[in-house]
């Protein structure tokens, strides 16, 4: 990990979402939403499907314009603003669907995460001379991070044939060699075996740990919720119904009858 | 303005026959969401098919019109059994489907060309006579054209706003898996969308072969109309689908009015794409609302 | 002799077009029927200005690529709103537009007349008129554009258009902006696609709208399918292939017009077969989609 601090300091980001409400033509997917996700923390999202999480994450992300509210980062107002400007704002998205390029090798997954405006212009594309040397630069530092979720050795296959698992970490590595501030992260270890989820939960352990990182987290396996999250919102039918530390919100019984009460000897 | 007039009255007469093929491009392209090239190549199959039946085989007209479209039919079949389905069932995108189209599109129009030659085939009417309305000129066959085109399309209209089947054709088109789901023969479904589409094709194929003659590179002509016009009224309803082919036929008459005869194809695709940027949905269409952001 | 020349030179002028569509359609995965246009644009561009300004080959070359590039840039913000079949279809409604204004506007471009005694290039003095002569021009320009589409297609831009094509979303999350890059990608495109078209112009010496029609955009895009695309051995494979075809059959000993039908169900049945049996092309590295 040591490898990976990069000298850019990057500004820790502070996430705020006030009076968020996103309706799908009668279909109220959210309404008055409020949280704030601090720096140096991981806040779960947690509710049952259909609450709203997914699509809260949209407008965050600016995938959704939402109805009326306001998204702020580090208190600045970028609602609306579309995915990429968002991504420039040090907010790295992962999302629920393992999305990696599939015809892309692995390294260049991750190469996609240092390309910078100033990379395109026809200067520097014509500029055979230092291509090389570019290139080279590029690939050691997507294997630093392709060392770090342990897919070195896969650096030169197609992203497409990896394993579900595999395309999973990938894509945690592509966004969090992004250099964010703050990270989406959509059920990281939604369909993964046990083994591939502690994995998981260990690297984003590390992150939290190292980076300083403000982690949102939908998740619905309780264990990785218990494992990581310090503070935790309980969204129902697009609302948040209760919101606190683990103790306050696992063990608040409406949650347990709303949530996990349902689905009876679901452990917690 | 008698000139405005006629030109009008043309414009009608034309978007009356522009209606039946746009359906039935309309409904391949809903249906399957495939973006249905070899429309064209089904229209040159029609009017060579309606020309082998009437002047090559001196058929009586009524038995000439019913061997076109059993053969037109025939050749949709053809199409979704041999290309279509086989594509559909390795789970192809809309794009490589399109892509395989136009290679049917190709390989249909040179066919024809081989076989009967490629200069311009004529088909002798005996409706010659024009008549007169207020100073208005049209042929009889430009009636032919009115009347059939019109009630042709509204009778589909009718079926598809009350059958049971059709409403099966717009689900298709949403989620295809749903259909054997619900009980629907999904591949007999597709065969009948091919089936209309087909027989709306070659009715317009015959009523405009008749009138103008045929060569067999004419199918990208109407097929790029039909298709401009489905997106100009808005791809998810039938009636939008008539209505923008209806004004877009007005128009490009007008623009003989207007400016001269050479530039309607200028109007035709400056209409896309001012309605592609400022209305995407089309003129009459719906906005969808979005499900979930891609 | 002479005749291997003009196919070598007809094998230079689609190899460039080949290559600038490839940036859109193996690279961007946007299946663009509009490279004819810009190839027509750049034909006329060189033929007016050498004709009726009479300046010299390497003004006018700049200038029409120039030209292909701000058309390319306007026409982006238009047509690159739209995926898949919309975007075809823009593509399609542009074509056709450069077309009918090629064929209409016969006060600058003579209409269905064509313009006619184009001169050659002329580089100090010195003219390039024989075949053997002007096939050594077009390798040249040939290579410099291959140059360029290999620089260009190792690029960090190219990473970005191949990330964006293989999946829009995520590529957005990592701070790539799709249209600027797909507008980029036209811009190029177009640019690149002028210099065929000059290189035609001064070749044949006489054009006319014909040459430059949705068949012949829609022939390019067949290139690429056939061939391969999204990387630069499918556009090649794509164009001997496409190119030399038509002149194997005539050596069978067809007459002309059945071989020219023949020709095109070939390239149909083929485009069918490979499209499903190997969507990626003859050498391709871009499955379409």
């Amino acid at each position: 990990m040591q490898s990976n601090s990069d000298p850019r300091i990057i500004q820790p980001v502070e996430l705020r979402v006030e009076n968020v409400a996103k309706s799908f033509g009668s279909f109220v997917a959210l309404q008055n939403v409020n949280l704030t996700c601090k720096v140096g923390q991981v806040t779960a999202l947690v509710g049952p499907n259909g609450a709203g999480k997914t699509t809260l994450f949209h407008v965050i992300g600016g995938n959704l314009a939402p109805d009326s509210g306001r998204v702020f980062l580090n208190g600045m107002d970028v609602t609306g603003l579309p995915p990429y400007k968002i991504a420039r704002r040090h907010v790295g998205r992962l999302f629920q669907d393992v999305r990696v390029f599939p015809a892309l090798s692995v390294a260049e997954n991750i190469e996609v995460a240092f390309l910078h405006r100033s990379d395109y212009s026809l200067a520097t594309t014509l500029a055979w001379w230092r291509a090389e040397a570019r290139e080279k630069d590029r690939r050691e530092r997507a294997m630093k991070w392709l060392e770090f979720v342990g897919l070195a050795d896969k650096a030169d296959e197609p992203a497409g044939e990896l394993s579900y698992g595999q395309q999973k970490l990938l894509a945690l590595a592509r966004i969090v060699a992004l250099r964010p501030a703050l990270l989406l992260l959509d059920e990281p270890t939604a369909a993964l075996s046990p083994a591939m989820t502690k994995k998981m939960v260990d690297l984003i352990r590390s992150l939290v740990a190292e980076q300083k990182l403000t982690i949102a987290l939908i998740e619905h396996n309780m264990g990785v919720v218990r494992d990581l999250a310090d503070y935790i919102y309980f969204l129902h039918e697009g609302t948040v119904h209760t919101h606190g530390t683990q103790k306050e919100v696992l063990e608040n019984p409406a949650v347990r009858e709303l949530y996990m009460g349902l689905s009876g000897g679901m452990a917690i | 303005m008698n000139l405005f007039a006629q030109l009008l009255g043309n414009g009608i007469v034309q978007g009356a026959v522009a209606m039946l093929y746009a359906a039935g491009f309309g409904f391949v392209y809903r249906s399957f969401r495939v973006f249905h090239i070899a429309m064209g190549a089904q229209f040159v199959f029609s009017c060579y098919a309606f020309y082998l039946c009437a002047t090559m085989l001196r058929l009586p007209l009524a038995l000439a019109v019913c061997g076109t479209l059993a053969l037109s039919v025939l050749f949709a079949a053809a199409i979704e059994w041999a290309v279509y389905r086989p594509f559909f069932h390795k789970g192809c995108s809309s794009g490589v489907v399109m892509i395989a189209s136009l290679g049917v599109m190709i390989v249909v129009e040179n066919l024809i060309a081989l076989a009967f030659g490629n200069e311009v085939k004529t088909i002798s009417n005996q409706l010659e006579p024009s008549i007169v309305f207020s100073g208005l000129r049209f042929t009889r066959i430009q009636l032919l054209q009115f009347f059939v085109g019109i009630g042709v399309f509204a009778a589909v209209g009718v079926a598809v706003r009350f059958g049971k089947w059709f409403k099966a054709l717009w689900a298709m088109g949403d989620q295809p898996e749903l259909l054997p789901v619900l009980g629907l023969p999904l591949m007999r479904l597709r065969l009948l969308v091919m089936s209309i589409g087909g027989i709306l094709v070659a009715i317009a194929a015959m009523l405009i072969s008749w009138d103008i003659g045929m060569d067999p590179h004419v199918g990208m002509h109407y097929l790029l109309l039909g298709s401009v016009a489905v997106f100009f009224g808005g791809t998810d309803r039938y009636w939008a689908w008539g209505a923008g082919a209806m004004l877009l036929s007005v128009l490009q008459s007008l623009a003989v009015w207007k400016f001269s005869a050479r530039w309607t194809d200028l109007v035709t695709f400056g209409v896309l794409i001012f309605v592609l940027l400022f209305r995407p949905q089309g003129l009459f269409g719906v906005s969808k609302r979005l499900e979930e952001a891609k | 002799m002479n005749y291997l020349l003009h196919i070598g030179v007809m094998l230079g002028i689609y190899g460039m077009l080949a290559l600038s569509a490839n940036l859109l359609i193996g690279f961007g995965g946007l299946l663009t029927m509009a490279q004819a246009a810009f190839y027509g644009l750049g034909a006329y561009t060189y033929a007016l200005l050498s004709l009726k300004l009479g300046l010299p080959f390497f003004v006018t070359l700049p200038a029409a690529i120039a030209l292909c590039a701000l058309v390319g840039w306007l026409f982006g913000h238009a047509a690159l709103r739209f995926r898949n079949e919309a975007f075809v279809l823009a593509t399609i409604g542009f074509q056709m537009i450069v077309y009918v204004t090629l064929y209409n506007w016969t006060d600058l471009t003579r209409g269905p007349y064509g313009i006619s005694g184009i001169p050659r290039p002329l580089f100090f003095g010195i003219g390039i008129e024989s075949v053997p002569a002007y096939f050594l021009f077009t390798l040249v320009l040939f290579v410099l554009v291959l140059g360029f589409m290999h620089l260009v297609c190792n690029s960090p831009f190219a990473l970005s258009l191949k990330a964006l094509r293989d999946d829009e979303a995520a590529a957005q999350t990592l701070a790539i902006c799709p249209k600027g890059q797909y507008i980029r990608a036209m811009v190029f495109s177009a640019a690149v696609a002028a210099v065929p078209g000059v290189c035609f112009a001064s070749y044949i010496t006489y054009i006319d709208p014909t040459s430059f029609t949705l068949t012949e955009s829609i022939f390019i895009a067949c290139i690429l399918l056939v061939g391969g695309s999204g990387n630069l051995k499918g556009p090649m494979a794509g164009v001997a292939f496409m190119v030399i075809l038509p002149e194997l059959l005539r050596f069978v000993g067809l007459p002309d017009a059945i071989a020219a039908n023949l020709r095109e169900i070939i390239y149909g049945v083929l485009l069918i077969v490979l499209i499903y049996m190997k969507p990626k092309g003859l050498a391709g590295a871009y499955a379409i989609k």
